[in-house]
């Protein structure tokens, strides 16, 4: 099964390095064409490549799922870590601020974000990091917690090693591959959630292009140029689809 | 009891502490509320009445107590962009989507613990992965996409229901039960896509956990004991896996509402998703507050609520 | 010798386990034989197969395992190829078992008393009035004490000890004929472990039934069984009677496990005997040597003892040892 996944990966990579520049572009007498052997994908209603926007999208798309990630992950795991380690009061007060972010609809704030600061793909990517690294934190947390017993931890606080030492070199290794595991399903989680934005407007501006305003590009000539709509659509759906299944595949192996 | 009135409390803070956060997050903002109503030659003397008016001169801890004693009698202020009071505006949009999100849910958790429970049972069985791989996909595939598509299929092509709107132009004139079938069709598809799609999370959800404890000792012993496989099921494997479902209402809440959000701007469902949308193109700032007020709300009782109804029902909890 | 009626005769039964890796030889060519009212202990290091040979018996092997040869005949009735249908009509009611872990052998959120009168309800048709009187004498039966607050308890209120007792009433609510005890006291204080051995001897008379019990501690088979077979990577190395075994051992292997224990001998005045542990380590079941499995840790094995597995060489008194150098 994960390696039925692996293909579809590889399936994936040529997608991020094509490196198609805004030949998105082009005269507005090739509107709405349908897929041809010039245009692969058809064009949409100002004559772009709809091929060449799905790709340069999932390459926006995909770039912003993954910084997202790395930098939740990166922040929730030390946070965790942190918290799970030393417990007592330290770990109170770190998890009341989590429950605190986490109390609201992740939507709703990064929608608030978006209106009040204005939008752009740094912004995007610091309000979905900032909202995103809690729960990691929590995951990880537990299993710092789990681990925290476990003897060869014991044995490396016996033998007097620094905290810091202990929580680098021989906890946060530990984690890693759960890390993995739930950061692959997050860069998933990421691209549907940015899609959706973009999808109404409040994600990836025009006139660039992202998997979701492709799809609004669409939407009101679904009946006729369904293609415009179609193929962005089967490229998040593959996209995320072997993510969750790669992820599940890490997470069986790790058992 | 005690336990009771702590998390209460606990919940109130984090309340206060949502209303702070939005608050600070206004303030950090760039720009000028008033933006909005004058172009960029205005004179000097205007902008400041309109400010002045609507009051975003004070500082800030001023501002904020303001706003607080306000909302603390009811009054959430007043809408810049469509000139009503925002408690009115509030009022008809969040029975909307309750009645979306409610429905949903009650889909969502129905269909997602009866798939969970069959898939986790009959893993291996063909017709097991079958609904396996069709809850992934479902999983995998973005809200948008889906609604789009059902509507082109539901709506469009077999014009069997209606793409928008809680209720049709005429509804007016029809009677109360033709009001009732009216509202029910044109709920049909927001409801069943929003519930689907966190039915098959749950599903997932629950899946693990059955196949969790299916491994467990009891079970074995349980078959030792001669059991029927029927009662081994029922009676031992569904309780175990079905607690931790009590935990997954707290995490929803928040989902869901981010997804009705997209669901009722689609389906021009007047709701309070809908409501955030209109206000953020038009900044209009009293009415984001109170709605993130509300969500925050929302969210906070719905994790008080599955908190303590966990509680409840875990026997390892509650026998102590 | 007593020639009571056989209830329980397995013979050549083979359990494996296809993995990816291999195939894992849990039970090999075992023969085993109980007969009406006798205790037979079986006696083994950890992964020797016992457990997997227990759960074969009432054909309760996870997957991947399965029964791949051999039959199992109960009170003269070949149960190794009964449906699942029939096979849960006599676990319960027939056979008893009670399983390793008491820890995680009951259903948390279920109370326990419930637990116990289920089985009773399954087999006979009862009301739940009945049955829970009947639970309630049974749990007396086991000593337990505050019968009617200990029905209503969930698991995790309720000591080792106790859940013990809860396990053993579920494995004898219905009087079966024999019983299947896997290690039912590794997980318990060592005071604890008295009273439920003496527990069960009771029990044992009290109801006539033949129990198999499973352990790694020889003392306890010394104490409570009439006949022992010794179990190795999966074999029958030995089986004799709880006397020769502990006077005479034959096999190699039953010989360093007896010395491998500390022995208390009041009658000399310095301390008697020298703790002698065992070489090497036990087998990894994918990969098995040749010949008899345990010659490489063996102290007399040579090379004659690698090319196949010896036979069974039968002594008198019903006993048997597989060792091609047991000198008979």
């Amino acid at each position: 099964m994960v390696l039925g996944s692996m293909i579809i990966l590889t399936i994936l990579s040529p997608l991020i390095t094509r490196y198609d520049p805004n030949a998105q572009v082009e005269p507005a007498l090739s509107r709405y064409q349908s897929p041809s052997w010039e245009h692969w994908f058809g064009t949409d209603q100002f004559g772009r490549d709809v091929f060449s926007r799905v790709l340069f999208g999932g390459r926006i798309s995909l770039i912003i799922a993954v910084s997202v990630v790395f930098l939740s992950v990166m922040i929730g795991v030390c946070y965790g870590a942190v918290s799970g380690y030393f417990g007592g009061l330290v770990d109170q007060i770190l998890m009341r601020f989590v429950d605190l972010f986490l109390s609201f609809p992740v939507i709703f704030l990064v929608v608030t974000c978006m209106a009040l600061f204005g939008s752009g793909i740094s912004l995007l990517i610091v309000v979905l990091t900032l909202t995103g690294w809690l729960d990691i934190a929590r995951l990880i947390r537990a299993e710092v917690n789990a681990l925290k017993q476990r003897p060869f931890i014991l044995k490396a606080r016996a033998a007097g090693l620094r905290t810091l030492r202990i929580i680098g070199r021989h906890l946060i290794p530990n984690v890693v591959i759960t890390m993995i595991a739930i950061a692959v399903i997050r860069v998933a989680d990421i691209i549907l959630i940015e899609t959706a934005l973009s999808f109404i407007g409040l994600g990836v501006q025009p006139p660039t292009a992202s998997w979701g305003s492709v799809i609004n590009d669409g939407r009101l000539v679904l009946t006729s140029a369904w293609w415009v709509t179609l193929f962005p659509g089967m490229a998040i759906i593959l996209t995320t689809m072997s993510l969750y299944v790669i992820g599940d595949g890490i997470k069986a192996l790790h058992h | 009891m005690k336990m009771v009135f702590n998390r209460v409390l606990y919940a109130i803070l984090l309340l206060c502490g949502i209303v702070i956060l939005n608050f600070s997050l206004f303030f950090l903002s760039p720009g000028d509320p008033t933006n909005l109503y004058f172009g960029p030659k205005v004179k000097r003397q205007n902008l400041e009445t309109l400010r002045h008016q609507m009051g975003v001169d004070q500082p800030w801890s001023k501002q904020f107590q303001e706003w607080g004693r306000h909302a603390l009698k009811g009054d959430l202020g007043y809408s810049w962009a469509k000139h009503r009071p925002v408690r009115d505006i509030l009022m008809e949009a969040i029975p909307a989507t309750l009645q979306l999100t409610m429905l949903a849910l009650l889909i969502n958790l129905t269909a997602g613990c009866i798939l969970g429970i069959l898939t986790g049972v009959y893993s291996r069985k063909w017709f097991g992965k079958i609904i396996d791989y069709l809850s992934l996909s479902a999983y995998s595939v973005p809200i948008f996409l889906f609604a789009i598509l059902f509507i082109y299929f539901f709506s469009l092509k077999l014009r069997l229901l209606p793409a928008s709107g809680m209720s049709s132009l005429i509804a007016g004139d029809f009677g109360f039960w033709e009001n009732l079938w009216d509202r029910i069709r044109h709920l049909i598809l927001p409801v069943s896509i929003l519930g689907l799609m966190g039915a098959a999370a749950t599903s997932r959800f629950v899946q693990g956990h059955m196949k969790s404890v299916l491994r467990q000792d009891y079970i074995r012993l349980a078959f030792a004991k001669g059991l029927p496989k029927s009662r081994v099921y029922v009676s031992h494997a569904f309780k175990n896996a079905l607690i931790p479902v009590v935990t997954l209402l707290g995490i929803y809440f928040p989902f869901l509402l981010g997804s009705a959000l997209v669901v009722e701007v689609i389906f021009a469902w007047p709701g309070m998703g809908r409501v955030t949308y209109e206000a953020i193109f038009s900044k209009d700032y009293p009415v984001i507050m109170a709605v993130n007020l509300i969500a925050g709300l929302l969210v906070i009782t719905g994790n008080l609520i599955s908190d303590l109804l966990y509680r409840f029902i875990d026997p390892r909890i509650r026998v102590k | 010798m007593k020639t009571s009626a056989l209830l329980l005769s397995i013979k050549s039964l083979q359990t494996h386990f296809v993995k990816r890796e291999g195939i894992v030889k849990a039970v090999v060519d075992v023969d085993l034989n109980i007969h009406q009212g006798e205790t037979l202990g079986l006696v083994g290091e950890s992964g020797s197969g016992k457990t997997v040979m227990a759960l074969s018996i009432v054909k309760l092997v996870p997957r991947p395992g399965r029964i791949v040869s051999g039959t199992v005949e109960y009170k003269g009735r070949n149960i190794t190829n009964l449906s699942e249908k029939e096979m849960s009509r006599i676990r319960g009611k027939d056979i008893g078992i009670i399983l390793q872990d008491p820890g995680t052998a009951l259903n948390p959120v279920m109370p326990v008393g419930e637990q116990i009168s289920e089985v009773i309800r399954t087999h006979f048709s009862m009301k739940r009035k009945e049955a829970k009187q009947k639970t309630y004498e049974l749990m007396r039966k086991v000593q337990l004490p505050n019968v009617e607050y200990i029905y209503k308890a969930y698991a995790h209120q309720l000591s080792g000890g106790l859940k013990q007792r809860i396990l053993i009433a579920i494995a004898l609510a219905c009087r079966p004929s024999l019983l299947i005890a896997d290690e039912p006291t590794t997980a318990l204080d060592v005071s604890i472990q008295s009273q439920i051995l003496s527990l069960l001897k009771d029990l044992k008379k009290e109801f006539t039934i033949s129990l198999l019990l499973i352990t790694h501690d020889l003392s306890i088979v010394s104490e409570m069984a009439d006949r022992v077979a010794v179990m190795y990577a999966g074999r029958i190395v030995e089986q004799a009677a709880v006397y020769d075994l502990f006077t005479n051992p034959i096999h190699p292997y039953t010989k360093a496990l007896l010395n491998a224990v500390p022995k208390i001998d009041f009658s000399h005045s310095e301390r008697s005997g020298s703790i002698a542990p065992l070489e090497g380590r036990v087998p990894d079941m994918m990969n098995l040597p040749h010949g008899c499995t345990f010659h490489p840790r063996c102290p007399i094995g040579d090379e004659s003892c690698q090319k196949d597995y010896p036979g069974k060489t039968f002594l008198d008194n019903g006993r048997y040892v597989t060792c091609f150098k047991s000198g008979v």
